[in-house]
């Protein structure tokens, strides 16, 4: 027989007006407690449960779909692919592919949901890993996705890929693929070193060319990748069901980096590994290479790696390619029996055809600056006059180092003894000086300045920023990636960058000093000491400065 | 029925339901299995099922399976190997059965003008009640990529069409078709990947079209039609896009695009694409970088070729700032109007000058007619030398 | 005495309804919805490598369906090498022997010798109707090596069909019923897989990449449970380690006569117009008559003369079919009933 929708969102049939008695019945007994109801759903609660799902999905993606970018060469949008905003500000992530084409200029042009096409400016790249940062320009504020954990993924779950496929977008509204996810850690193989997706996440989700740079989201609405390759066969470049994105977990380390202007680079070990029977064994480590440094040996049983268990050489490449040069690992091997955590720093993966890029130092002393404004309103709220009473007598020290720039700001400090023996010297204070001074605000950012890229201490992304003075100095500061809190600094030299390790001590309440006023430091040979500051002025010569200071 | 039962018995009543409801409820919440996710899930996914099967039954009664029998066969592939070929491979058809719609209970039926490419000697249609017909052909539709049918049958079945303002991306799209020889519609699901493509004139899925489901609906979770399934609005040539075939990227044109064409396609007009002999500027306006070129608020005409835009006095470097009153202030926009129109159709377009605004009235005319007045030999209307509407 | 009163109601459905109402969410159930499904298939796909010829693929997969180690896949080039081994979920590693051969379906049954492993019962895929969720589990572009699980997606069950379809220009010889489902499996590695259910248990194995007939496009379906069924138990499939002589088709009957003859305009594309029909023939009693054009027999339809020649082998005698024609512009349904062919 022939039904016909009689109104709409409902079919009438036969037996609706069953199941309206069935309802009726169901709540007597219930309310009569008489009888445990079975949950004997009819068709109008299958559709009601279906379309609350449907919706929610509806309404996640159309918040994630504000921050997809349509990415053009040009204004004729003659060729490009996408990309996703990750920070109010407009920074955002794509393929280094999808840019690759933009290198010399630098400039492209992105369009939003919002019908409008944005400059776009690349700042860094990671051709190995084949990601890239942009900023697009033009608004206040854009809309962006926030980064999930993609070690959460689990095979089957639903996930989305937002991107402009074909440049079908006229409008530049995304085009939204659903699927699921097909694998974890999959491997695809690049070009040499570049494009290597060494941990990637194999996804149903259609993609084809277009695709490339544009987010793969969860049904929360957060980022879990980037999606940037798809296996393709004999029908040509079409979807056959077979997609692979770049893990947030991974670029997050290099995130640092690319808000820098960096060129990133990949990490390696300089140590291969081979199944002997169940083990897995280093069975190749080249002299001086970082496994070698950080306590390899040859023969060595690799049972970790960043207390992730590490069972085969896919695996292990699965781990170690994605990381950053100079990373930090912890491994953990086993050696005639007995378990040993090595630890190693990196070395570089030398890329070959790498492309040539000149890392924008306007971009680079920009992020700089972000940093150690971030350092300051995360420490100390808003930056201004600080002046502490505390009690205790101290020798007043002025710093030997000329400290006043153009612009006429003066900087005292008044400081205890310190705890161990020897007591304070100007030489360590100076050194303490180099560190805290620039965290005031005090010294312009130019020449000599580095944002470096990224670190990782105990666990926590660092951005990491340098600076070069006079005679082959150097100090670093590490401040937390997030928070933006300072996690530690060191000063050292050429041959030795961080030979001296500063950080700030825990905090006392004191309603007036409102930055660290403890402060130690250790050196390589293991020796520390704490410095507690008592007194501090801060005097400002000009007032007008400091109007320009506040944010 | 209250008045059976005395006063203070029903109060009592009540009350005895509410304190034994509430007991219910605790005893319910108590033999809650305490967060068990799967069943949730199983919940979930069984009636995510339920609803996809009574999508399909609420909405197969309106699909028909369209036999046909002769016609001319599409350009061979290449020659044996060694020779050279023929002519460009392309996309060979098959001569399996496709898929139409109901479109008006008198016996009209829409498909995709795939599924007519050659033009056979024969069509038959088979509804879903088995009953089978012989079908005409009544007329095409080549912007949209659509052709009309006619059987002798009365009071058909017609789907639920939804506009395309209750549509939403991300939400289930299912997509059914006969191709495959099936007894009833095979089916694929997927998503609303987007709205407006093709110039507005289709909606967007990831759910798998192909040649065993072009002509068929896409439709909602309660069987609602979206639109009719098309490789791709091409418009020149009917099998453009069949190479996306089951790749995620499909298309449906709209149902609200269907309904308006529709009955100038029952009266036989064969409907082509209206043109007026203007070619725009291709680049966009961007934020923060002001460009004269690149108007914000309309679309300046690059090149105005021998045909109606010229005869009412358009010219290059005009600036198209309305269309039959409407603002237009992207080229996308005023292609997604254009798209609309056919020959013989007449457009209000509204201009700026030197800073002076104006209007003229257009009437569009057919691809041939401006071929004819620019003196040019037949070209395919897909090459950018062609004054067609805009950028392929 | 039911409870008509409004307001009861509303509070005895109130009180139902929160456990309701606030059931699904999108923590982290919602990800589960195909764990069991996920998890029964990549226990219960081997990966498998072996030889290879030209484009032919050296990798493949297979579904274990016993536990000491019986595994069917599909008949390939891939099976022809000397050293055919079998990978497990946890990555062993083992060498593969071929126990049988089917060429209608195109399957193959392997040997490896292990106990104690996950299978999967060969049951039916019966109650799987069009619309219900599926999951292919597959080793698709060998993208899983050594004990990395192998891929998976999910899709729907499209429908059931009779599968008529080329592989690489040849036809295919299998033309029974395959589930056809709108997941993409026609990629090199997928063949071989399991098609699951929502609840994790097989209803198909994963065909051959075939280009159907009727579509000229890929077309993706695996063989229903109870046809893999068929050849584990060994019902008419010849068994041994050797590759069996090439099998010869069953020799068809004579066609049964019909009396009918087809007008053919030779060329490519020939209507099934009849030119003559023989008197007191089957064809005749029917209704049949010159100019009428056959359009399809018992549902399915005809094209050309060879579709119909084709339909006409498989008659056998007292077979009584529906024939539809189209006469002038009217569509005609007959019925013919095939007699013995005359000694």
């Amino acid at each position: 027989m022939v039904v016909r929708n009689t109104r709409a969102g409902r079919l009438e049939s036969p037996s609706s007006g069953r199941m309206r008695r069935a309802r009726r019945l169901r709540s007597f007994w219930a309310a009569t407690g008489a009888i445990q109801v079975a949950f004997a759903y009819g068709a109008d609660d299958d559709l009601a449960l279906v379309r609350q799902h449907e919706a929610a999905r509806v309404e996640t993606l159309a918040r994630a779909a504000h921050s997809v970018v349509c990415i053009y060469e040009d204004r004729e949008r003659s060729g490009g692919g996408s990309g996703v905003v990750i920070a109010p500000d407009g920074y955002g992530l794509t393929n280094f592919h999808v840019v690759a084409s933009m290198l010399e200029s630098r400039r492209g042009f992105g369009g939003l949901p919002d019908g409008k096409l944005y400059p776009l400016r690349v700042l860094g790249i990671d051709p190995g890993g084949d990601v890239a940062m942009f900023k697009l320009d033009g608004a206040e504020r854009f809309d962006f996705l926030s980064l999930a954990d993609s070690d959460e993924l689990r095979a089957g779950q639903w996930v989305a890929a937002l991107g402009n496929p074909f440049l079908l977008a006229e409008d530049y509204t995304p085009t939204i693929t659903l699927g699921v996810v097909s694998g974890l850690h999959r491997y695809q193989y690049g070009q040499g070193n570049l494009l290597e997706y060494a941990d990637c996440i194999q996804v149903s989700t259609s993609i084809n060319p277009g695709n490339s740079g544009g987010p793969l989201v969860d049904m929360t609405g957060r980022l879990v990748g980037v999606v940037g390759r798809a296996s393709f066969e004999e029908r040509g470049r079409v979807n056959v069901g077979l997609g692979y994105a770049v893990t947030t977990n991974q670029i997050r380390r290099f995130l640092p980096a690319l808000r820098a202007g960096r060129l990133c680079e990949h990490g390696t070990l300089g140590a291969t590994v081979e199944l002997l029977g169940d083990e897995l064994i280093f069975h190749a480590v080249q002299s001086l290479s970082a496994a070698e440094r950080g306590g390899v040996e040859l023969g060595d049983g690799l049972v970790a790696i960043n207390a992730r268990p590490v069972r085969t050489p896919n695996e292990y490449n699965n781990v170690v390619a994605v990381l950053p040069a100079e990373w930090p690992v912890s491994l953990t091997v086993r050696r005639q029996g007995q378990l040993r955590t090595p630890h190693a720093r990196l070395a570089r993966l030398t890329l070959r055809d790498v492309p040539l890029f000149v890392p924008d130092l306007d971009v680079n002393h920009a992020e700089v600056r972000r940093l150690l404004v971030g350092y300051e309103q995360a420490d100390r709220g808003a930056p201004g006059r600080r002046v502490a009473s505390l009690h205790g007598q101290a020798r007043t020290w002025t710093p030997s180092v000329p400290s006043t720039p153009p612009g006429g700001w003066t900087f005292t400090l008044t400081a205890a003894e310190a705890v161990s023996e020897g007591g304070p010297d100007a030489a360590l204070l100076t050194e303490w000086y180099d560190v805290v001074w620039p965290l005031l605000g005090g010294p312009e950012v130019g020449m000599g300045w580095d944002a470096r890229g990224g670190d990782e201490l105990d666990g926590r992304l660092a951005a990491v920023v340098e600076r070069r003075l006079e005679g082959g100095r150097r100090v670093r500061w590490k401040f937390d990636f997030e928070s933006h809190e300072l996690l530690e600094a060191t000063v050292g030299n050429e041959s030795q960058p961080e030979s001296a390790v500063w950080w700030p001590g825990p905090r006392r309440p004191c309603a007036e000093l409102r930055w660290p006023h403890v402060w130690r430091r250790r050196t390589a040979d293991g020796a520390e000491l704490e410095i507690r500051i008592e007194s501090c002025e801060v005097a400002f010569e000009s007032a007008e400065r400091v109007e320009e200071r506040a944010p | 029925m209250s008045n059976l039962v005395p006063k203070q018995h029903r109060l009592a009543g009540r009350v005895a339901l509410l304190v034994l409801g509430g007991a219910a409820a605790a005893a319910l919440w108590a033999q809650q299995p305490a967060s068990q996710p799967g069943d949730e899930v199983i919940r979930l996914r069984d009636a995510q099922q339920q609803v996809f099967r009574a999508a399909l039954r609420a909405v197969a009664p309106c699909i028909v399976r369209i036999d046909t029998i002769g016609g001319a066969m599409p350009v061979e592939e290449m020659g044996a190997p060694g020779e050279e070929p023929v002519a460009a491979p392309t996309f060979r058809q098959a001569d399996g059965p496709t898929t139409g719609v109901i479109a008006a209970a008198d016996g009209y039926i829409l498909t995709s003008s795939f599924n007519f490419v050659r033009d056979p000697a024969v069509i038959t249609i088979s509804l879903a009640d088995g009953r089978r017909f012989v079908g005409r052909l009544i007329a095409r539709d080549r912007p949209a990529g659509l052709t009309l049918l006619k059987i002798d049958a009365r009071n058909l079945p017609v789907p639920h069409w939804l506009p395309r303002e209750s549509l939403r991306p991300g939400q289930w799209a299912l997509v059914a078709g006969y191709g495959h020889g099936t007894a009833t519609p095979a089916l694929s699901v997927g998503v609303v990947s987007a709205l407006d493509r093709l110039d507005g004139r289709a909606v967007q899925t990831d759910a798998k079209t192909s040649p065993a489901n072009y002509g068929g609906p896409v439709f909602d979770i309660e069987g609602r039609v979206m639109g009719i399934c098309v490789p791709k609005a091409g418009g020149e040539d009917e099998i453009a896009g069949v190479e996306w075939y089951d790749s995620g990227i499909g298309f449906a044109i709209h149902a609200d695009y269907v309904r308006e064409r529709l009955p100038r396609l029952q009266a036989g007009q064969e409907l082509e694409r209206g043109l007026a002999g203007l070619r725009f500027e291709s680049a966009e306006p961007v934020v923060g970088v002001p460009d004269p070129a690149v108007p914000e608020d309309g679309v300046r005409i690059v090149a105005v070729a021998p045909g109606p835009a010229a005869d009412a006095g358009l010219r290059p470097d005009d600036v198209i700032t309305h269309l039959n009153g409407r603002p237009v202030a992207r080229l996308r926009a005023l292609r997604r109007e254009l798209v609309r129109a056919a020959p013989g159709d007449t457009v209000q377009i509204g201009f700026r000058r030197a800073g002076e605004q104006a209007a003229v009235a257009v009437t569009l005319v057919r691809v041939e007619e401006l071929q004819a007045r620019a003196g040019t030999t037949t070209q395919p209307a897909s090459q950018p030398a062609t004054p067609t509407g805009g950028p392929p | 005495m039911m409870p008509t009163n409004r307001g009861t109601c509303a509070l005895a459905c109130c009180l139902l309804a929160g456990p309701v109402l606030g059931a699904v969410g999108h923590g982290p159930s919602a990800n589960e919805l195909f764990a069991d499904a996920i998890d029964a298939g990549r226990q219960r796909v081997v990966k498998l490598y072996g030889a290879t010829i030209g484009r032919e693929k050296a990798y493949g997969c297979g579904v274990l369906v016993s536990a000491d180690g019986k595994i069917v896949t599909v008949l390939s080039v891939l099976l022809e090498g000397r050293h055919v081994r079998a990978v497990l979920w946890d990555g062993r590693e083992l060498p593969v022997r071929i126990l049988a051969r089917d060429e209608r379906r195109q399957l193959a049954l392997l040997k490896i010798e292990a106990g104690h492993l996950p299978f999967f019962e060969l049951t039916s895929s019966g109650d799987l109707t069009p619309g219900d969720w599926v999951i292919a589990a597959t080793n698709a572009f060998k993208v899983a090596e050594g004990s990395e699980p192998v891929s998976v997606s999910v899709g729907l069950l499209a429908g059931r069909a009779h599968l008529s379809a080329r592989f690489r220009a040849r036809d295919f010889p299998y033309d029974g019923p395959v589930l056809l489902t709108d997941l993409i499996v026609t990629t090199p590695g997928c063949a071989g897989g399991a098609l699951i259910d929502a609840r994790g248990r097989l209803v198909g194995v994963i065909g051959k990449p075939v280009v159907g007939k009727l579509t000229n496009t890929w077309v993706n379906c695996a063989l229903p449970v109870e046809e893999v069924a068929a050849l584990v138990t060994a019902g008419d499939v010849r068994l041994g380690d050797a590759p069996p002589e090439p099998t010869t088709r069953a020799v068809a009957e004579k066609p049964a006569d019909l009396g009918l003859l087809l007008f053919d305009v030779g060329g490519h594309v020939r209507p099934a117009y009849v030119e003559r029909v023989r008197p007191d023939s089957p064809a005749w009693k029917a209704g049949l008559r010159p100019n009428d054009l056959l359009v399809s027999l018992d549902g399915q339809p005809i094209t050309t003369c060879e579709d119909f020649e084709r339909l006409a082998t498989r008659l056998r005698a007292g077979q009584r079919v529906a024939l539809v024609v189209k006469r002038g512009e009217q569509l005609q349904m007959l019925e013919l009933t095939v007699e013995p062919p005359p000694e």
